[in-house]
């Protein structure tokens, strides 16, 4: 994955948003805004997300 | 939030294809700026603003001459850089009196134009879509003008889950909405890149008729958004279960490469250019005359649906709460993206950083907001 790459994927069967930060950690997600802040707000909130 | 009517400057934006350059006078407006183009008598296609500084006739609709365009009002005459060569009845020229000269670059078919104050970041950072141009490929093409502002395009074409209700009998399956989608946002490239993979999927009329499939297909969606502009859609074809082999070529599959070009003409307006090109049937006329009228058909219907849009937007206002979904997570990826080319423009007369790809941006940003 490149530095700055910021991955959403959607989890095949289900409802949730993967979120995948350029960091690795990772956050699980209802809705596309609540995954996309989390991204954008790395280094906030991602070790307790990982 | 409503889909806003900004749209970056200091950008690189497709202004016309190549083939429409002419010696002929064009008149276009992109980004809200008048333009005249046409293609010079060594063949470089040259923009200049649309408007004699004289009294503000427009260029367009005025006379060329050689390699200048005397204005059809009182015959101020304009060499290819703007400058003006010639005044009626006097031998001084005024120094003011000269036209922006705007810098182009044509690859890929494609005729782009640098909008913005900045000095224009290098012609190697605008994006490659090479097989609209190249051998081995045949491309069909067309631009449809579009009443809705830019945003409301990429919201459509970031977002394919829409072909299975808008696009029925064309392009659209059920499958198409029912297919859960990976999203990337690559800022060090400048690219959003949105990837839907069906294993197992009807053929919609488009590819069965184009390709001759009758069965069930593997269909490979994957776009690659450039903002502010240009779109690109890498769609495979094949029978179901045909994955690409391990080592050699994919030949098992039919590749289309769907491309979009949007360029706002206005606030509220926008260029809708398309192409399709094929690795397949390069020869049959047939098969590009229906690639062509399917795919226009399919725009005209974006083109209805999203002129209607914008005219709830203006008439409705900003009073109104949007609602986001799955399906919208590489849309809102990529206003991100052109939110911060927005926020981020050079200030007028700098230069954009040496290898800066357009759609670069800091990592660290404002929260998406829908």
């Amino acid at each position: 994955m490149a530095g700055t790459t910021l991955r959403v994927v959607w989890t095949p069967g289900t409802d949730d948003l993967l979120g995948i930060c350029h960091c690795g950690a990772e956050y699980l997600a209802g809705d596309p805004i609540d995954v996309w802040s989390w991204l954008l707000a790395h280094p906030d909130g991602h070790e307790a997300a990982r | 939030m409503s889909p806003g009517t900004e749209f970056p400057r200091n950008q690189w934006y497709v202004a016309a294809y190549g083939s429409e350059i002419t010696g002929e006078l064009l008149a276009r407006t992109i980004c809200g700026e008048p333009l005249v183009f046409w293609r010079d008598s060594s063949g470089r296609a040259v923009a200049l603003a649309d408007r004699c500084v004289h009294r503000r006739f427009p260029l367009s609709q005025s006379n060329r001459v050689g390699d200048t365009i005397v204005c059809g009002y009182h015959g101020f005459s304009y060499d290819a850089s703007g400058t003006c060569v010639a005044v009626p009845g006097q031998k001084r020229i005024p120094r003011t009196a000269r036209v922006r000269a705007y810098p182009v670059v044509e690859q890929d078919s494609l005729v782009w134009i640098w909008i913005g104050d900045a000095e224009p970041s290098a012609a190697g950072t605008i994006p490659r879509a090479p097989w609209f141009a190249a051998a081995g490929w045949t491309t069909v093409r067309g631009m449809e003008p579009l009443a809705a502002r830019h945003s409301l395009l990429l919201d459509n074409l970031m977002d394919l889950s829409h072909e299975t209700y808008l696009h029925g009998g064309y392009i659209g399956t059920p499958e198409v909405a029912d297919t859960p989608i990976s999203t990337e946002a690559d800022s060090d490239a400048g690219i959003v890149r949105v990837s839907r993979r069906m294993a197992d999927a009807a053929c919609p009329p488009f590819y069965a008729e184009s390709t001759g499939l009758s069965g069930r297909i593997t269909r490979w969606q994957d776009i690659e958004y450039h903002p502010p502009c240009l779109y690109l859609l890498h769609s495979r074809i094949a029978p179901a279960g045909v994955l690409p082999p391990g080592n050699g070529p994919d030949n098992q599959a039919f590749h289309v490469e769907v491309g979009y070009a949007l360029t706002p003409e206005t606030a509220h307006s926008a260029h809708d250019f398309w192409l399709v090109a094929r690795d397949f049937a390069l020869e049959d006329d047939g098969v590009s005359r229906f690639l062509a009228e399917s795919n226009r058909t399919v725009v005209l219907q974006d083109v209805a649906c999203l002129n209607t849009l914008e005219e709830i937007l203006q008439r409705d206002g900003a009073a109104y709460q949007e609602l986001s979904i799955n399906i919208d997570t590489g849309g809102l990826a990529a206003r991100r993206m052109i939110r911060r080319q927005i926020e981020n423009a050079p200030a007028p007369g700098t230069t954009v950083p040496e290898g800066a790809a357009p759609g670069r941006e800091p990592l660290a940003g404002a929260p998406v907001t829908a």
